[in-house]
């Protein structure tokens, strides 16, 4: 019996963020909560620098079950930098959640291993493990506060995403049954001499995939869950799903559309709509929110739609546009949710009336918080805009005229409803100064400042990422 | 293939009820609780434990179950498998001190 091939380089970084799993799970036991997770964040930096070597090498493992390409490696760097920055703002905020346990940050670790799996998946079976690896941890981390919102958010989130899960499996099945490959390069070939017969099994199999995706992503109409969980579980939670499991999710979309399915005909259209719904009503969606974690929860959905731009477009285009985005967008929404866990008095968030005149009593933070905001919105000195730029540009140049049109008319939308909180902050006298809890937060404000500092560095220097990205990449 | 499958499915419930005879006993119409004559009522409280318990019997009864085509297969195989099987089973015994630790097994 042949043994498969197993590049044990490639494997590292899974097997470094396995034995740091381990290693917490005990140390929960043995030390304070503090030290479980920097020797996480130690895990997650070690596992970043075993990636960093394999970027030229184009490594691949079982049989290219495991694929070790350098669009695989960089979506792998921004979730661990997304995890990252959840961790180092979870040491103060976490407390005052009441999320002060190591289990927080187990599972958000295994949630990572299985969100590096989904990004270097090269095959349909080990994109659903990773998967589904990512999205039990998220379950689990959604419910983990014991307060009834958190439970319920857990609850709304597990239930969908099963549904999300059953209907990707089932597409997974009819791409197989078509085909007769699970293997990304595999389906891509099989597609040329595909019987006739096959092609409206696959098609039926590609929409599903789409839907299981789109459940994942939050892409309309199977956004409904975002706002609900993004705005029912702690803070914290929300930070890390916005960020490690949108970047992962899309990982999976991009790799399995752009490698295997983008020859099968019929299914672009219905993207282009889903893809116009989202960004249309993502924006607008947001426009009416008055509870500042809710808006950004419809603005997530949003930049569902923004992302998804590289769906439709020509690979060589879309996946630098994409990854370059997601890094800004990790950095961006990261950022703006540790804000909004230090300004929070409880896990509901705060409302956008609470920001009024945030400037006079935290300065710092208001800037900051301006900033990010502004990014989010897509304006120019900051990375949201070049992000944007490169994505539109992308999909532009791939023929989608309309669909880049309705992409820039909703960014001028959403102009309003990220710059009203940021003028609130700045313009108004607090009316009766809002109780803003006292409690340290030199991490947090580490956190947001790498944030800050990060969007504005890429956005001036755009090149710096750019060019690592914009020499082929699979 | 799948509108045939759904039909099949159908077909069975309709026919099966068209045709099938109805003749409720004392015996036939009582809950079905393992062969056992059912005691009480189903509406109890049962303690948290009892679920607990039942999902880590899940993650346990998987993992044997698992060592069945292992086993079948082991000679093909040889020392990889048994490294493979190792990892899988260390993974799980973490788990199991995990669990052990938490006090999930003190039944009081």
């Amino acid at each position: 019996m042949p043994l498969p091939h197993i590049s044990v380089m490639l494997l590292l970084p899974f097997i470094i963020l396995l034995l740091t799993t381990a290693a917490c799970t005990a140390l929960g036991f043995l030390v304070h909560r503090q030290a479980v997770t920097w020797t996480a964040m130690a895990g997650l930096i070690i596992t970043a620098a075993s990636l960093i070597p394999l970027w030229d090498r184009h490594l691949s493992s079982f049989g290219g079950a495991l694929l070790g390409d350098p669009f695989g490696i960089a979506l792998s760097l921004v979730i661990l930098l997304g995890a990252l920055l959840a961790l180092l703002s979870s040491l103060d905020s976490a407390k005052r959640s009441s999320l002060s346990f190591p289990e927080y940050d187990l599972m958000l670790l295994l949630g990572v291993l299985g969100s590096v799996l989904l990004a270097m998946a090269g095959n349909l079976i080990v994109l659903l493990i990773g998967l589904e690896i990512m999205s039990l941890s998220a379950y689990v981390l959604a419910t983990l506060q014991a307060s009834r919102s958190s439970e319920e958010a857990g609850m709304k989130y597990f239930l969908l995403g099963a549904v999300g899960s059953a209907v990707l499996i089932y597409g997974i099945a009819l791409v197989y049954g078509a085909t007769g490959h699970f293997g990304l390069s595999g389906i891509a070939a099989a597609l040329g001499h595909a019987a006739a017969s096959n092609l409206p099994v696959l098609l039926l199999g590609t929409l599903m995939l789409l839907v299981g995706f789109g459940f994942k992503v939050a892409l309309v109409p199977f956004h409904q869950w975002t706002p609900d969980v993004y705005s029912g579980s702690p803070t914290l939670v929300t930070l890390y799903m916005s960020v490690v499991i949108k970047t992962a999710a899309f990982a999976g979309l991009i790799r399995v559309f752009q490698m295997a399915l983008s020859g099968v005909h019929g299914w672009v259209i219905p993207a282009e709509v889903i893809i116009a719904l989202t960004l249309i009503l993502g924006n607008f969606a947001a426009l009416r929110e008055e509870n500042f974690k809710r808006m950004l929860a419809y603005s997530a959905v949003a930049h569902s739609g923004y992302l998804a731009l590289a769906l439709v477009a020509k690979s060589s285009l879309a996946e630098p546009a994409l990854i370059y985005y997601l890094l800004t967008y990790t950095l961006m929404n990261a950022g703006a949710f540790a804000v909004v866990a230090v300004l929070q008095r409880d896990d509901s968030g705060v409302t956008i009336s609470d920001l009024r005149g945030l400037y006079s009593r935290r300065p710092g933070l208001a800037v900051a918080l301006a900033a990010l905001l502004a990014s989010l919105s897509g304006l120019p000195p900051f990375a949201g805009f070049f992000g944007k730029f490169v994505l539109f540009s992308a999909a532009l140049q791939s023929g989608f005229v309309g669909l880049t049109v309705i992409a820039a008319v909703t960014s001028m939308a959403a102009l309003f409803y990220y710059l009203r909180p940021a003028a609130l902050m700045f313009f108004s006298e607090p009316a009766q100064t809002p109780q803003l809890p006292a409690a340290p937060r030199q991490y947090s404000a580490v956190a947001v400042w790498v944030a800050v500092g990060g969007t504005l560095l890429i956005g001036v220097l755009p090149n710096l990422v750019m060019q690592l990205l914009q020499r082929p990449l699979t | 293939m799948l509108v045939v499958a759904g039909a099949i499915g159908l077909l069975a419930l309709i026919v099966g009820s068209l045709l099938g005879p109805k003749k409720g006993s004392r015996t036939k119409l009582m809950p079905y609780e393992s062969g056992n004559d059912p005691s009480g009522t189903a509406r109890e409280r049962f303690p948290v434990h009892f679920y607990i318990v039942a999902m880590l019997f899940i993650v346990f009864d998987i993992e044997t179950a698992f060592f069945y085509p292992l086993a079948v297969a082991f000679k093909q195989f040889g020392a990889f498998a048994f490294w493979e099987a190792l990892v899988f089973v260390i993974l799980v015994l973490i788990g199991y001190f995990y669990v052990l630790k938490r006090g999930v097994l003190d039944w009081r």
